[in-house]
């Protein structure tokens, strides 16, 4: 018994003849493509929004950090650190930031850069 | 002397319409999915053999082919990149509808019942003006499994080349032919098993098992 080809390609054909695509078929693709592209403008606009956050949250720590040592200030200004240490770098800095025109009762000002004689012998 | 005509670039509008869907262009999508929606659906049907199951076919193969035009770089034909996607969707589609049948079945869902089903409707008036043997032919390309029906879909439907068939299934053109003659085997030894011929299934057994006798069984 052979499978005759036209025989094959008549059945197919005769098959496919009952059959019509949907004609709301391309709405229905047109609809998930819509939904695609919503989709990708919502990652697009949260990468954005993450992006502002970080800027915004930055901003806020920043703020938060200056109220934090806004009171430390003076106890920063009347620290002595270990004399013709690094640390007095930084007393210097501070003072640079937050400069004081009175010196402490009984204290170098911290922007007094004069050496002490303590300081000189520990040099030599 | 024969002045030698200059070659002008041959304008190819399919070309041009994918081109211009990878920028983006809606119109032009439509263009093209209006050009091959008919030709998709009928081999869809003809591969899934449910109408609604087709649909589902023709939607996920033209969203896949939209979402991914852009990585076409027209090293193959659109139709062959576009067929492609058919058939494993077909595939797809056809495993997962059998997996939820195996683990929920419902009276009259399974493809044996969808077969017959389609059997019926299909035979009040053909089967009175068609023979027998294209109604048992009818059968027995239903009972294919998805992949030969679409090699013999493709071959005697839509008319591709060995070539054409071997880039859409993506294997070498030799593998097609003996994809065909084995669905052609195939068909027989259901043909023959609708007809009750023992002898005859046994010779098409004989020939998909690649036995060397070809003498039919005595009755």
């Amino acid at each position: 018994m052979r499978v005759n080809e036209r025989t094959i390609r008549e059945v197919l054909r005769s098959e496919a003849a009952r059959v019509a695509p949907p004609p709301d078929l391309w709405e229905r693709i047109e609809r998930e493509l819509d939904r695609d592209r919503m989709r990708r403008e919502r990652r697009g606009s949260r990468r954005n929004l993450f992006g502002f956050q970080r800027v915004a949250a930055a901003a806020f720590a920043a703020v938060c950090l200056w109220f934090l040592i806004t009171p430390v200030r003076p106890i920063l200004r009347q620290e002595t650190f270990f004399a013709g240490s690094w640390g007095d770098i930084e007393r210097t800095w501070i003072a640079a930031v937050w400069p004081v025109t009175q010196p402490d009762e009984g204290r170098p000002a911290v922007t007094d850069l004069r050496w002490s004689s303590r300081e000189i012998s520990l040099l030599r | 002397m024969t002045a030698i005509a200059e070659l002008e670039p041959v304008f190819d509008p399919e070309l041009d319409l994918i081109a211009r869907c990878q920028t983006g262009d809606r119109q032009a999508f439509e263009e093209l999915f209006t050009f091959y929606r008919d030709d998709v659906f009928r081999f869809a049907y003809l591969v899934v053999r449910d109408s609604t199951l087709a649909q589902d076919v023709v939607q996920e193969t033209f969203l896949k082919v939209f979402r991914s035009i852009d990585k076409f770089q027209f090293r193959s034909s659109f139709k062959s990149w576009l067929y492609r996607v058919a058939v494993n969707e077909a595939i797809t589609l056809l495993r997962r509808r059998r997996i939820k049948e195996e683990l929920d079945p419902a009276p009259g869902t399974s493809q044996e019942h969808q077969r017959d089903r389609v059997d019926r409707a299909w035979q009040p008036e053909e089967a009175v003006l068609d023979s027998e043997e294209r109604h048992l032919l009818h059968i027995a390309i239903g009972r294919l499994d998805p992949v030969h029906r679409s090699v013999i879909v493709l071959k005697y439907f839509h008319e591709f080349s060995d070539t054409e068939i071997a880039a859409v299934i993506g294997c070498p053109p030799g593998t097609v032919k003996s994809r065909l003659h084995r669905a052609r085997e195939l068909l027989r030894h259901h043909m023959a098993r609708q007809m009750g011929r023992p002898d005859l299934v046994a010779l098409s057994y004989n020939r998909l098992s690649a036995k060397t006798s070809l003498v039919p069984c005595e009755r």
